[in-house]
């Protein structure tokens, strides 16, 4: 069972989570939450104020949660984490997230005719939404394939084991057209950011702290499991 | 000059002398008496290419001078050169929401108007003729004597630009404002008030009557200023012949896929114009339209004109939207908008709002935004929240907001800088001058609504426009009235916020919680007093409360453990004030509170007007959710 294998991780990165949560609860902007200025999108509004607090934690959450996905696979494969280890987890992270940015760009530099002629002739917003929506699934889609390239990648890093090279960061492209792992990875991703969103939006309409609270604690169960059990299905997968 | 010419200056002349504007159309005569004091007058033919967009025009302005001194020169404004170039003051005002829209500047895009032939009483003035961007100045032939009048005749070329802020053309819809050259304002002094066009501060003119003849393809319908007098077709072209009187601005709005929806209420006929598409949205609009109108027509004084139409736009010109002409305003809808959200029946209520508030009640909306915008967008929090209740911009359960609620989430700080009374293009920008005159007077009037009553605001309301309707009322005209309403009990208040950069706020500075001084005697080596807590003994909450640039009295309340509470008020000179509260040890402050029935509005700074040791914990979870969101949206991007 990969929960007995990973629980080290999983333990370590659930913990990680809550203590996030209990950070932002006491520190994001705890001034304004009063009932005049309050509103559902507030926080948005305050985005350049928390900014400086957002962003190194960010980074420190890449770097545990790197460290933490890398511990995995070497506990699956039966091994102690090198130091290539870590440098095929940045290389993979870097050259993936060029590979977003250039198709998001693409995707957008395609569609912006349209878009520019459906805003600037169309009666109602409703053909302009529609395009848009299109655009964004076209970028989610490329986003969750490239996504799935990346991990397969660093999980056959591992399972082939034979260190670093740049051939690394494209080692996994021969399950490039693995629709049923793509769709395995694709359903975990799903309810992983699915289930707490729904169960997040549902507590904040109601605006009741039990609910709320109860929401965000499953987020984080989410998130680990989801994490966690994705690395070790796609292990098995590959394996395969 | 030749002996017709001769002639027709005799009849205009004579004509004037009896007072009668030359271009009131007996036959089709509406008000008798006039309600104004009709000082100008323009006749207008005009025929757009929907194609080039470009509108050929030839117009006869009848101009009376009412001043006290002989003028030398007169004044038009040529409004659409604002969008002539990238270089304009207007275009840089503007370039973020031209951005935003995806509109270039380009050939294609600009817009101008142009003076092509001028004459004065048939003399031709063209080569006095100097224009300076959006104004141009040009020399009378013989000075104009107070009293006097004349006839100046133009022919000029406009290209509307694709629409970026209230004119021009967006596919085939062209929405037809500030389009022919038209007069700035006679002052008492000779001297023209006729300001650069911006995007800031709107329009100031004289009352008059238009007659005016649209010519445009067939299958294009016209949506105008005035009464439609006449529609006929010849040579695959429609004509639209159009008259008002007592009106200061003439706009059509021309398309080829207007849908209309029309009820009769009273001796008006009111019309949503719509796009298709909009079939739902427009009820609403037709419905707010109609509730509006009832309520002005019983509250403030009567609707004189026989017509208002409110031009729904379509999505691609959605920069039209939202503004207010004589007889006619546009609407801002989308689709999209569920039934829960209101800003279209908001956007509705405003603009008819300005049928009163600028279109009969003309105010110079260039020097003293204020006086139109702020008292107008209190009158749609009034009239948004009879129509529709407590929930009247969003009525989602959990998100109820009216009107005033958003205001009261702005952020203020601009108002340190600027104030309500100053020429609209001095304000930092849009956001500044937003803030001044619209929602600053606003919260201010409903303030004082909240201490004085709404009936007695609405009678305020009324007596301002039966003493100036079909005038053009100051700041001081109003605020004459505002405090003989009131015994001059606010005269200090409406000076401080209307006439000075002032930024009126109360809060609860600090709170301080000491156990009492409890005696135990003098120490024998030195004499001093020992103090020694109690815990049985009674504790002292210190709670200092400020308040600055609000001359009026503040009520406050303090809310304890025990369920006691004590409520007083900063008084009106008070600029602060410690209260000082004596309770048993084991008692906590749970809330220090000012304003706690939410009647002073005008606090602009309502973030510091709590102390509570009882957080929300929901909304604070809320939030926090919101914030993990964000975090992982950002994680998961790796």
């Amino acid at each position: 069972m990969f929960f007995n294998t990973l629980k080290r991780e999983m333990v370590i990165h659930y913990l990680s989570r809550v203590a996030l949560l209990v950070l932002a609860y006491f520190v994001v902007a705890p001034g304004h939450f009063i009932p005049e200025r309050f509103e559902l999108f507030h926080v948005f509004g305050l985005w350049h104020q928390l900014a400086p607090l957002v962003l190194p934690i960010v980074l420190i959450l890449y770097f545990l949660d790197g460290w933490l996905i890398l511990s995995a696979l070497a506990t699956l494969l039966g091994r102690p984490l090198k130091r290539t280890d870590f440098l095929m987890y940045i290389s993979t992270t870097l050259f993936y997230l060029f590979l977003y940015l250039l198709i998001a760009g693409i995707l957008y530099a395609a569609f912006s005719p349209l878009i520019t002629h459906l805003r600037l002739t169309s009666n109602t917003a409703v053909p302009v939404l529609v395009i848009y929506i299109v655009l964004v699934l076209f970028i989610a889609i490329f986003w969750k394939w490239l996504s799935y390239l990346k991990w397969t990648c660093r999980i056959s890093h591992f399972q082939q084991d034979t260190g670093f090279s740049l051939k690394t960061i494209v080692a996994g492209w021969s399950n490039l057209l693995k629709w049923k792992d793509i769709m395995i990875y694709v359903l975990i991703v799903s309810y992983t950011v699915g289930i707490p969103v729904i169960l997040l939006a549902i507590g904040a309409y109601l605006q009741t702290a039990p609910l709320i609270a109860s929401a965000l604690m499953a987020a984080m169960v989410c998130y680990t499991i989801g994490k966690f059990y994705l690395l070790y299905t796609l292990w098995n997968r590959i394996a395969q | 000059m030749n002996k017709i010419a001769v002639g027709i200056v005799g009849v205009f002349l004579a004509v004037s002398v009896f007072g009668q504007n030359p271009f009131v159309q007996e036959d089709a005569r509406t008000f008798t008496p006039p309600l104004s004091p009709r000082t100008v007058g323009y006749r207008i033919s005009a025929k757009l290419d929907t194609d080039s967009h470009i509108i050929a025009g030839k117009e006869q302005i009848y101009f009376l001078n009412t001043s006290n001194k002989s003028i030398q020169s007169m004044q038009v404004h040529l409004y659409l050169n604002a969008f002539a170039s990238n270089q304009t003051p207007m275009a840089r005002e503007i370039a973020p929401l031209r951005n935003m829209l995806k509109v270039p500047v380009n050939r294609k895009t600009i817009g101008y108007c142009r003076i092509l032939h001028l004459t004065v009483n048939f003399s031709s003035v063209l080569h006095t003729l100097e224009v300076d961007n959006t104004v141009a100045t040009f020399a009378l032939p013989y000075p104009l004597k107070p009293g006097e009048s004349t006839l100046i005749e133009i022919e000029f070329e406009t290209r509307l630009p694709r629409l970026v802020i209230r004119s021009g053309y967006a596919g085939t819809f062209h929405m037809i404002a500030q389009w022919f050259p038209k007069l700035g304002v006679l002052g008492q002094d000779g001297n023209w008030d006729c300001p650069q066009y911006g995007g800031n501060g709107e329009f100031f003119s004289d009352f008059g009557v238009y007659d005016v003849a649209f010519n445009v393809p067939e299958g294009f319908y016209v949506v105008a200023t005035g009464v439609k007098q006449q529609e006929t077709t010849a040579n695959h072209r429609n004509m639209f012949h159009f008259y008002a009187e007592d009106v200061h601005d003439f706009v059509a709005a021309v398309w080829d896929q207007f849908k209309f929806r029309k009820k009769t209420v009273g001796n008006c006929e009111l019309t949503v114009a719509y796009a298709p598409g909009h079939e739902a949205v427009s009820l609403r609009e037709m419905d707010a339209l109609e509730g509006t109108f009832n309520w002005y027509n019983t509250h403030i004084g009567s609707y004189p004109y026989s017509a208002y139409t409110v031009i729904d736009t379509p999505f691609c010109a959605i920069g039209a939207s939202g503004m207010e002409y004589p007889m006619v305003s546009t609407g801002f809808a989308l689709k999209l908008f569920p039934k829960w959200f209101r800003i279209p029946e908001e956007t509705v209520v405003h603009e008819f709002g300005h049928s009163y508030f600028q279109g009969m009640l003309a105010s110079n909306e260039f020097t003293e935004a204020w006086l139109d915008e702020g008292i107008n967008t209190y009158m749609t929090a009034l009239i948004m929240e009879d129509l529709y209740g407590k929930c009247n911009f969003n009525a989602l359960p959990r998100f109820c907001a009216s009107s005033l609620d958003r205001m009261m989430n702005s952020d203020y700080s601009a108002l340190r800088y600027q104030k309500p009374n100053q020429p609209a293009n001095t304000y930092a920008d849009r956001h500044a001058y937003a803030q001044a005159s619209y929602n600053k007077v606003c919260l201010l009037l409903k303030t004082l609504e909240n201490i004085i009553g709404k009936e007695e605001m609405t009678s305020i309301m009324k007596d301002y426009f039966s003493q100036f309707r079909f005038e053009h009322p100051t700041g001081t005209d109003f605020l004459e009235i505002f405090n003989s309403h009131t015994n001059n009990r606010f005269a200090n208040l409406m000076d401080t916020m209307i006439n000075s950069n002032s930024f009126p706020d109360a809060a609860v500075l600090r709170v301080t919680r000491n156990a009492n001084p409890s005696f135990k005697g003098f120490v024998p080596e030195r004499v001093a007093y020992m103090e020694t807590p109690d815990p049985t003994n009674t504790v002292r909450f210190s709670i200092v409360l400020v308040k600055e640039d609000l001359p009026l009295p503040v009520p406050y309340r303090l809310t304890f453990s025990d369920g006691s509470e004590v409520n007083g008020e900063l008084g009106i000179l008070d600029s602060s004030k410690t209260v000082t509260v004596d309770k048993p040890a084991n008692v906590r402050l749970v809330e220090a509170r000012i304003d706690p029935e939410r009647k002073i509005l005008i606090d602009l700074n309502r973030s510091n007007n709590r102390y509570s040791t009882e957080g929300n914990a929901s909304r604070r979870m809320g939030s926090t959710a919101l914030f993990l969101a964000i975090m992982e949206l950002s994680f998961y991007v790796f």
